[in-house]
């Protein structure tokens, strides 16, 4: 009996402690429209959400913890009618042009969620305009983390969308394969993607697919854990090197090295390790470990 | 004088080291491969094998035990191309990674070493990292087998047979017409890459009518490892009428054993999957090859299995490995096997000549090679083959 009380005591306080920490996050992105810039120079148009009113390739990361309540304002800075989706929250508005929507959001478990303008359903996304939002518990929030935010484009595609037409997406074939916006050459020294760490460290990697093919990324040296899955494809608490990860699918993944070295994660859908047409063009990363 | 004694030992640490390996393969890398195709065309695929050889697709199946050191004797045949061997899902350090910008590679007419040790039951695969779009695609792959001890694939699931299906695809275009960086260009140049529209899918480097049969007894549980070494997805479906149980991914142990009647596999997965006892019915897989752009269901193929009642008992799908010391060797070469039915064996030069040749008949054999001359052979026993040197 007295085991239990104590029991009793240690979760109340295990949750008073998570509630302690818990606040009201009030945070701003902005959908913009403008020119993306490709890992060999090509502009196509592109969409993003950003911090402010000036058009960033790299979508804002939305990060809180347990416990936590966020208070979003969106602001459709384009000159459409858009939408604002969040599905795994049940969110779907729509917001006028020049317009700004407040959703609200309880951080009640830990996981990964993609957020987008829906509002032309694969199109939108396709052309950019999808980002994570990041729900841990507090003691993993001050652990080092990296992001990978996966996306692939067809140019040739966007550039009909953005004169209007049509798409038959039964050929769909992209030219262009990102991470954060960026690929292979624009990533190196990026400082949200390149994992840097050391031996024995806990490091986090949070990772979503918010393109339109499905993606498989291998890491070379280490197998990782699959702390948090939101994919029907990986097993939580899986130790895996190569993770599957179908459009939609989100991952936060545990890396504890143990050895030192520079170690690459790229798609072993080689192709898409391309961009432009060229090898090695796209999605391609570095994990250096000290 | 300290400097050299320091020196002098570090040379022996390291030469002592390679001499310990448990198991060693002699692998040469070639870009003169002829793979014939189900239809009756032959491509001319880049690859591996085990000594001098005509490269096939894919290269072969290495197996070795749990917890064994490992060392790959590797040589570059290649007529002009860099090569490395990637050990993929075996978590080796940064200098046996195979990757040209961090590790070392492997220039014409080289040999160079890999080690490691394999802690991991599991499957996993190698495959060379030098432009590896291309490289992997025109045949530089294979599968390597970590065999676990007692043939228990993961905590409580036994096997008695274990069969490696390993797909992939051919576009014939990229053999055809290779794209530049096939002959020797630097190891970081970039090229452009062709559309990829495969027209051959395969299972273990074969389609339709030449996929081997998989053997079993109608008594035994199947373990069924599967990798994707394609550019393509696969969609994997089981007998209707057995359980399958998924258990193990990527070398480890899935901390859900599930039924499952089917399974995907994105590129460069493995899973392990155990099927109940086959029973009497004629059963088959089939493998479903997914454009990964479109998700398209592009093509599939069929493996059979085949029941033999005269198979021995918990046999192994493929013979295990060979220690052989010691290596440098002297005069007496000592080789312990664990093959068990006497096994021929041949010692040949690097030029490919015959110069011992005959039959093991124990698990620890000791062969006199006291007349050779002073050199690098091949040492062939059954379907292993390791390299020695004589002093």
């Amino acid at each position: 009996m007295k085991l239990i009380k104590i029991i009793g005591i240690l979760v109340f306080s295990l949750q008073l402690s998570q509630l302690s920490y818990a606040s009201i996050i009030h945070q701003k992105i902005v959908l913009n429209k403008g020119q993306l810039l490709t890992v060999d120079s090509v502009q196509v148009p592109y969409y993003a959400f950003n911090a402010d009113t000036v058009f960033g390739q790299t979508n804002e990361r939305l990060k809180i913890v347990i416990g936590d309540s966020l208070v979003l304002s969106v602001i459709n800075h384009t000159a459409d009618v858009q939408e604002f989706v969040l599905t795994d929250f049940s969110i779907n508005r729509t917001i006028a042009a020049g317009a700004t929507e407040q959703v609200t959001l309880h951080a009640l478990k830990a996981g990964i969620h993609i957020y987008s303008a829906g509002k032309s359903g694969k199109q939108i996304d396709f052309w950019g305009a999808a980002g994570m939002l990041i729900i841990t518990n507090q003691s993993d929030a001050v652990k080092s983390t990296f992001y990978w935010n996966l996306k692939d484009f067809e140019s040739q595609k966007v550039l009909q969308l953005d004169s209007g037409k049509s798409v038959d997406w039964s050929t769909y074939y992209p030219d262009y394969f990102m991470v954060n916006g960026l690929g292979k050459d624009q990533l190196v020294g990026d400082a949200a993607s390149n994992v840097k760490g050391a031996v024995g460290e806990s490091i986090l990697i949070m990772l979503t697919n918010t393109g339109n093919v499905n993606h498989s990324i291998h890491f070379h040296g280490y197998h990782c854990l699959a702390q948090e899955v939101t994919s029907n494809r990986v097993q939580k608490g899986c130790s895996k090197d190569t993770f599957p990860l179908e459009a939609g699918d989100g991952l936060i993944l545990l890396l504890v090295p143990d050895k030192p070295g520079f170690y690459p994660v790229h798609d072993h859908n080689l192709i898409a390790v391309s961009g432009g047409g060229k090898y090695p063009n796209g999605i391609f990363m570095v994990l250096d470990i000290k | 004088m300290k400097r050299i004694t320091v020196a002098l030992l570090a040379v022996f640490v390291v030469s002592n080291s390679y001499s310990q390996a448990d198991t060693s393969f002699n692998i040469w890398m070639w870009t003169t491969g002829l793979h014939q195709l189900h239809d009756g065309l032959t491509i001319k695929n880049y690859g591996f094998t085990l000594g001098a050889g005509r490269p096939s697709i894919p290269g072969p199946t290495l197996r070795v035990k749990q917890g064994q050191k490992v060392r790959l004797d590797v040589r570059n045949q290649s007529q002009g191309a860099p090569h490395t061997i990637h050990l993929h899902g075996l978590d080796v350090d940064q200098a046996n990674d195979g990757v040209p910008a961090t590790s070392f590679v492997i220039p014409h007419k080289e040999t160079k070493q890999y080690e490691f040790v394999a802690t991991h039951a599991g499957t996993y695969l190698y495959h060379c990292h030098v432009a590896s779009v291309l490289h992997v695609q025109l045949g530089m792959y294979g599968s390597f087998i970590v065999e676990p001890k007692d043939r228990e694939a993961a905590p409580g699931y036994f096997y008695g047979r274990d069969f490696n299906l390993l797909m992939s695809e051919a576009d014939k275009s990229w053999f055809d017409n290779k794209p530049k960086h096939s002959t020797g260009d630097s190891v970081h140049a970039k090229f452009n890459l062709p559309i990829y529209e495969p027209d051959y899918f395969f299972v273990n480097g074969q389609s339709q009518q030449q996929i081997d049969t998989l053997m079993a007894r109608s008594d035994e549980n199947v373990f069924i490892r599967l990798s994707n070494v394609g550019y393509f997805e696969n969609l994997v479906q089981f007998p209707a009428g057995l359980t399958a149980t998924l258990i193990t991914s990527d070398g480890r142990p899935l901390p859900t054993k599930k039924t499952i009647d089917s399974l995907y596999l994105t590129p460069g997965e493995r899973y392990g999957v155990m099927l109940s006892p086959l029973g009497s019915t004629q059963r088959s897989i089939k493998i479903n090859y997914l454009h990964m752009f479109t998700g398209k269901q592009v093509h599939a193929e069929e493996v059979v299995f085949g029941i033999d009642e005269t198979l021995p008992v918990e046999a192994t799908a493929q013979q295990t490995s060979i220690r052989t010391y010691p290596n440098p060797v002297l005069d007496v070469l000592t080789i312990e096997n664990s093959f068990v039915q006497p096994v021929e064996f041949a010692i040949t030069s690097m030029l490919g000549r015959t110069v011992l040749q005959g039959s093991i008949e124990s698990s620890k054999q000791v062969i006199d090679i006291n007349h050779l001359e002073s050199g690098t052979y091949v040492l062939k026993v059954g379907t292993i083959s390791s390299s020695i040197v004589k002093k």
